[in-house]
């Protein structure tokens, strides 16, 4: 597809007609506009008042017939746009057949992306149903050439999807589902935006997306799969800790924390965290209701990142605002496996 | 009645400067209360917009290393410009002309007033304060829910703010109230409706919007306050409020005020373009009514904001409505052109900025149109196009207007002139410096730079450090304004009566205007625009005057000759 | 000649001045009237906020929350709805000069905003705050009774003028603009009522 080069890349299969439509209307403008700034030229060079005349303009009031044309021509040129804004707006909407459905969660700062699962046999129900909820990517993985829906929500703030080489666009709104549909058509590497105001990391909630060819997302969707088995087999591992903060959960757009490549300044440093814990720095302990002598201090470390997680308002870290999400102790948004798994990989943080 | 012809004097003020300080409720005190005011509010948000052009100079956060400071400098500097810049500046160009353009000798309600104004200086530093409390407001001016809720944004600078425009918004009520009754009650015998100054017109069009659009956002922040100090949940969906219900009635009033804020301005350009261009304004019922048809289309366009919220199905009819406001705009744009082809233009400053006007809100208003495409939109909404289309209409439409119309009436004001080369000089670099500041942004936007964001991908560096640069000529820009106002207003050449040989009533009095505006009765001109007729040159020379008896007068008995074309 | 003139003069001077004083009283019904369509816009914003609650909620009142009692309720509205009766009399008597008329009727409307309020407020105490369902209902009946309290300032105010005379059929602008003030508010409950108790 030929476009002018200001446009990113046309990667879906609408790109090429909004190019168009917006092409089409820049062209349109531009008649208007040197029609306009032409007639602007022209008075301001020819009809400059001369040294000495006094006198002025000739006296006209108007015109009927001339302000007619141009009432007139526009409201028909704005229609035709209107009808051709619609039209190419209505196939962007218009459902394909043989879907791919995704969700897509957005929250301060990351968005998440839930893949379908399929059950596998050799597990228990109870351990499908974790496996499920293990399906989860930080990277957009999409097959090229393959008809996409999303199905878009976010768990705080409103926050916007935003694919520049896609043409989409469409907001993630707490406690409703909204979907965006699109057909990448070029393998390649781009980014999902943030383009709702969404809170400090907002400038930095971006995502990764990869259009890859249709095998190499089997590829991709299988090795998810084997991951979200290990998953439910022994979900609290610290290492699987590490990498749910990494992935899954939005930790790193506001903490940095060294081990784990996380690079946020929202919240503080999470480097070192058991030690602060440990040592009840700042009364962190008894600030959040903890009795550092009624346990080992190594429990009241575990307690301290507990709650830090689930109930973060108890204690804020001085320097800090009260900006830490409220919903992870939520068990919808945060499983309580996921939950130790993370504070268990905290207590590896000395 | 004196002709303008007589050496002018200087004339005799009363009270000097000290007046401007204190209570009044002379028009023109308040008038020049309102324009001095905003206009270091100007500064204030100029002065956040520099620093967030320094933030972008380097994609890395070189500056300010934290989202939250950022996002606290375009809320209050978006909030700043547009509720105590743009909306008191025109409020205050309205106070000072409109009872002297319909030959009134002060407002309806002077009381009323006086009060409106003197909400604004602490509502305005209510907002400000924001910074030395806990925390700067920083969701935005448009401070959707639920991120500006008590969960998501527990800065006192929040509350404030709301507190803060809930007052702006009652000063903008009762300003209107007084605008309508002054406007419809209070013009000279014999000026009927179609006799009036356009910028009366524009005043009156944008009074309206404003009295019907203004009271929704004040619910709507009492709403925000109950939440945020109550705790009642209005927008929380948990809670069962709703999320979408502030940014819907936050743009059914945001768009009219969009309106509000370039209507005046228009108003102004109306009146400054066929004083210099020496020709009648053309198509005067047209351009008057479709200040009206602005009006009320823009009543209904709001959801164009929302083209990415809402339902796909709900955001056609805005598409249409917002598509059709190019037609009574387009109308104005034309009038415009026609009025100064074939006249006789004088290049001066006020000329200059009322052309750059032209020539800039056109950009804005085509911007404008593909955003209310909803495909074009869906890829720009929310990038820098949009920055760019609302500088192009703001700075480019109602800022430049601004200043058209502040070298327009700053004799009339002061009794002098301010100085022309310095003039020239502020135009040029405004114009450059605007240019090169909002122009890249648009590419900015179609390749995808989202707004609101304090560092981005080094491949948008080139274009925003244009940008850049650009505002870093804007703030040298204001300099010689700054010193040209300060100069002239003691030392400027003397301007007398009507130094541009202008035809609207308040060119028939002294400048500055005597307290009570007009010694006689005011005599009607034959229309406030007659330039190049017979008639309009007596009435400028200020010959075949009979001074006639007011009680005549009081009953209209006196019409124009032709009033009305 | 001389005296022609001199008549002349008086007659404008009297003249100005009586134009001066209805131009004036035209300018406050003209402000009034659009204070009022600023004012209804405030009321109906919130009657907007209600419906758009309502959308999102089903059942209203949410489930387990008890639907607020519309007996005190009714009773006060009819108390309101006398009072723009009386109201409509404190001006009827003004007009013909009977000052002792206004006076009487003033205290009456004032005693009925009286009852309406303190009805209010025993609704108030007898319901409990349990979410999105009363907080409308607070801020709403909470916004008209700021109003209502506003209009009983405004016919204090002239209750205490009046008893210095300050009212004639010549001149009485303050009761008028107290009494158009409170059929508004008054409408404004009647409105209110429909959407809070009715529905
Ligand atoms: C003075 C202020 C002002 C004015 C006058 C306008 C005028 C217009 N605006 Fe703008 N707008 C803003 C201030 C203004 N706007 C602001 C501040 C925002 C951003 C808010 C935020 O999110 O922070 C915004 C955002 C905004 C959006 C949302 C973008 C987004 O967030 O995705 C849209 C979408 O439709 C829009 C449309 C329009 C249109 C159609 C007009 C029309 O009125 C323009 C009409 C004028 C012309 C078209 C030019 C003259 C006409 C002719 C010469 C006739 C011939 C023309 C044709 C046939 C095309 N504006
Ligand atoms: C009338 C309205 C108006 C005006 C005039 C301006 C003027 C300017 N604006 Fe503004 N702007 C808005 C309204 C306006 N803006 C709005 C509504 C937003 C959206 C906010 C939001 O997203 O919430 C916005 C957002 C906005 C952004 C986007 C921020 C972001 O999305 O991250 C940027 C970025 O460049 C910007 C830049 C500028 C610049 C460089 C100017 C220049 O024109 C300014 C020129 C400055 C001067 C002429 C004064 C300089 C003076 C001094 C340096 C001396 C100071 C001295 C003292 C105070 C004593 N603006
Ligand atoms: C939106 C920003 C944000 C996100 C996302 C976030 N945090 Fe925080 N976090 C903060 C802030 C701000 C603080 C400091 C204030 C406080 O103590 O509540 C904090 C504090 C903490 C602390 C206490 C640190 C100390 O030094 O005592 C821990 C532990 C923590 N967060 C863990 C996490 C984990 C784990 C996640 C992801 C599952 C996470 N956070 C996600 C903002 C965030
Ligand atoms: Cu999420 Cu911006
Ligand atoms: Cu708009």
């Amino acid at each position: 597809a030929k476009t002018a080069n200001w446009f990113p890349t046309q990667a879906s299969t609408d790109s090429a007609s909004v190019d168009t439509l917006f092409n089409l209307m820049l062209g349109i403008a531009t008649v208007i506009f040197l029609i306009i700034e032409g007639g602007i030229l022209w008075s301001v060079i020819f009809y400059r008042h001369r040294k000495g005349d006094e006198t002025d303009g000739p006296s006209i009031h108007g015109n009927t017939t001339i302000e007619i044309i141009w009432t007139a021509i526009p409201a028909i040129i704005v229609l035709i746009l209107a009808v051709m804004s619609y039209k190419v707006f209505a196939d962007m909407q218009a459902p394909q057949p043989n879907e791919l459905a995704l969700s897509v969660t957005g929250q301060q700062f990351k968005w998440t992306f839930i893949y379908p699962y399929e059950p596998f046999p050799d597990l228990t129900a109870d351990q499908n149903n974790a496996a499920k909820s293990n399906m989860f990517s930080d990277v957009l993985v999409l097959p090229v050439n393959r008809a996409i829906r999303v199905d878009i929500s976010s768990l705080d703030v409103i926050h916007a999807f935003f694919i520049p080489e896609f043409r989409i666009k469409q907001d993630a709104l707490p406690g409703s589902v909204t979907t965006a549909r699109f057909t990448p058509s070029q393998i390649g590497q781009y980014t999902v935006e943030c383009t709702e105001l969404c809170g400090q990391g907002h400038a930095t909630m971006h995502n990764l997306v990869k259009v890859v060819s249709n095998d190499d997302y089997l590829k991709f969707v299988a090795g998810l799969a084997d991951n979200a088995k290990k998953a439910a087999l022994d979900p609290r591992r610290a290492d699987r800790g590490k990498q749910l903060m990494q992935q899954k959960y939005p930790c790193g757009s506001c903490h940095t924390l060294a081990d784990a490549g996380l690079t946020g300044n929202v919240g503080p440093k999470l480097d070192g965290v058991e030690t602060r814990a440990e040592k009840n720095q700042d009364n962190r302990l008894t600030g959040s209701g903890i009795d550092p002598t009624s346990m080992s201090p190594q429990d009241a470390a575990a307690q301290y990142i507990r709650l830090s997680i689930v109930n973060p308002s108890l204690f804020i870290t001085p320097g800090f605002n009260d900006l830490m999400p409220k919903n992870f102790g939520d068990p919808t948004v945060m499983p309580a496996d996921d939950r130790e798994a993370i504070v268990n990989y905290l207590l590896t943080q000395k | 009645m004196a002709t303008s012809i007589a050496a002018p004097v200087a004339q005799e003020r009363t009270g000097g400067i000290a007046k401007y300080f204190a209570w009044s409720i002379d028009h023109k005190v308040i008038g020049v209360q309102y324009m001095v005011t905003s206009f270091a509010f100007f500064l204030v948000g100029g002065l956040l917009a520099e620093l967030i052009r320094t933030q972008l100079a380097s994609p890395d956060a070189a500056f300010l290393q934290s989202g939250g400071a950022y996002n606290s400098l375009f809320s209050i500097h978006g909030t700043v410009m547009i509720f105590l810049f743009v909306i008191p500046m025109l409020a205050g160009f309205g106070n000072y002309l409109v009872p002297l353009m319909i030959g009134a000798k002060d407002m309806a309600f002077p009381w009323l007033n006086a009060f409106a104004f003197w909400l604004i200086p602490p509502a305005g530093l209510l907002l400000l304060s924001g910074w030395l409390v806990g925390g700067q407001a920083q969701a935005g001016w448009t401070s959707y829910f639920p991120l500006s809720g008590p969960k998501f944004s527990p800065f006192d600078g929040q509350t404030l703010w709301a507190i803060s425009l809930h007052m702006l918004g009652l000063s903008s009520i009762l300003g209107s109230i007084n605008f309508i009754v002054t406007i419809k009650n209070m013009r000279a015998p014999g000026m009927g409706w179609f006799d009036m100054p356009l910028f009366c017109w524009a005043i009156l069009a944008t009074s309206l919007i404003a009295l019907l659009a203004t009271p929704f956002l004040s619910g709507a922040l009492t709403l925000m306050l109950l939440d945020r100090l109550a705790g009642t949940g209005f927008f929380n969906i948990a809670t069962g409020g709703s999320p979408l219900l502030w940014p819907n009635i936050f743009w059914f009033y945001s768009h009219p005020a969009v309106y509000i804020m370039v209507l005046p301005a228009m108003g102004i350009i109306s009146e400054v373009l066929p004083v210099h261009a020496r020709k009648p304004i053309f198509g005067y019922r047209l351009i008057a009514l479709s200040s009206l048809g602005i009006g009320v289309l823009g009543f209904m366009v709001w959801g164009h904001h929302l083209f990415t919220t809402l339902s796909p199905l709900a955001r056609i009819p805005f598409m249409i409505t917002s598509m059709l406001i190019a037609v009574p705009t387009g109308i104005k744009m034309f009038s415009w052109l026609a009025t100064i082809w074939g006249g006789k233009i004088h290049f001066r400053t006020a000329m200059l900025f009322a052309l750059g006007f032209l020539s800039m809100f056109l950009l804005g208003g085509f911007s404008g149109v593909f955003l209310a495409s909803i495909p074009v939109d869906v890829h720009l909404h929310a990038t820098y196009f949009v920055v760019a289309h609302l500088h192009f209409v703001l700075f480019g439409g109602s800022v430049l207007g601004i200043f058209a119309g502040i070298y327009h009436w700053f004799p009339k004001i002061t009794g002098r002139f301010l100085d022309e080369r310095l003039g020239k000089i502020h135009f040029w670099l405004t114009y450059v410096g605007f240019f090169l500041t909002f122009f890249p942004m648009h590419f900015l936007g179609i390749e995808g730079m989202p707004r609101r964001v304090y560092t981005y991908d080094p491949k948008y560096q080139l274009l925003n450090d244009l940008a850049t640069l650009g505002a870093y000529i804007l703030a040298i820009a204001v300099m010689p304004f700054i010193v040209n106002v300060i100069y002239s207003v003691r030392k400027g050449q003397l301007a007398g009566k009507n130094p541009w040989r202008a035809m609207t009533l308040e060119w028939t009095t002294d400048s500055p205007p005597p307290d009570h505006n007009f010694d006689d009765m005011p005599i009607l001109p034959p229309h406030p625009y007659a330039y190049g007729t017979p008639e309009g040159a007596a009435y400028i020379a200020g010959e075949g005057k009979v001074a006639v008896p007011a009680l005549e007068h009081a009953h209209g008995a006196i019409e124009s000759p032709t009033a009305g074309d | 000649m001389d005296l022609q003139l001199a008549r002349t003069a008086r007659l404008n001077k009297f003249d100005e001045q009586r134009q001066a004083r209805d131009r004036d009283l035209k300018n406050k019904r003209t402000a009034l009237q659009l204070w009022r369509v600023a004012n209804g816009g405030v009321f109906a914003f919130f009657i907007l906020a209600n419906y758009l609650m309502r959308q999102q909620i089903t059942p209203w009142p949410p489930a387990g929350v008890e639907r607020i009692s519309a007996t005190i309720p009714l009773i006060i509205s009819l108390a309101l709805l006398l009072s723009s009766w009386t109201a409509l009399r404190a001006q009827r008597s003004i007009r013909v000069d009977n000052a002792k008329g206004l006076r009487g009727f003033t205290l009456m409307t004032l005693a009925l905003g009286v009852v309406f309020l303190a009805g209010m407020a025993l609704v108030w105490r007898t319901t409990p705050m349990t979410g999105p369902y009363s907080a409308i209902f607070f801020t709403m009946t909470g916004f008209h009774a700021l109003h209502v309290l506003a209009g009983m300032i405004i016919f204090g105010y002239v209750y205490s003028k009046s008893q210095r005379g300050a009212y004639s059929a010549e001149n009485y602008w303050g009761v008028e603009a107290a009494v158009v003030f409170w059929h508004f508010v008054d409408v404004m409950w009647l409105l209110y009522f429909v959407v809070l108790f009715v529905f």
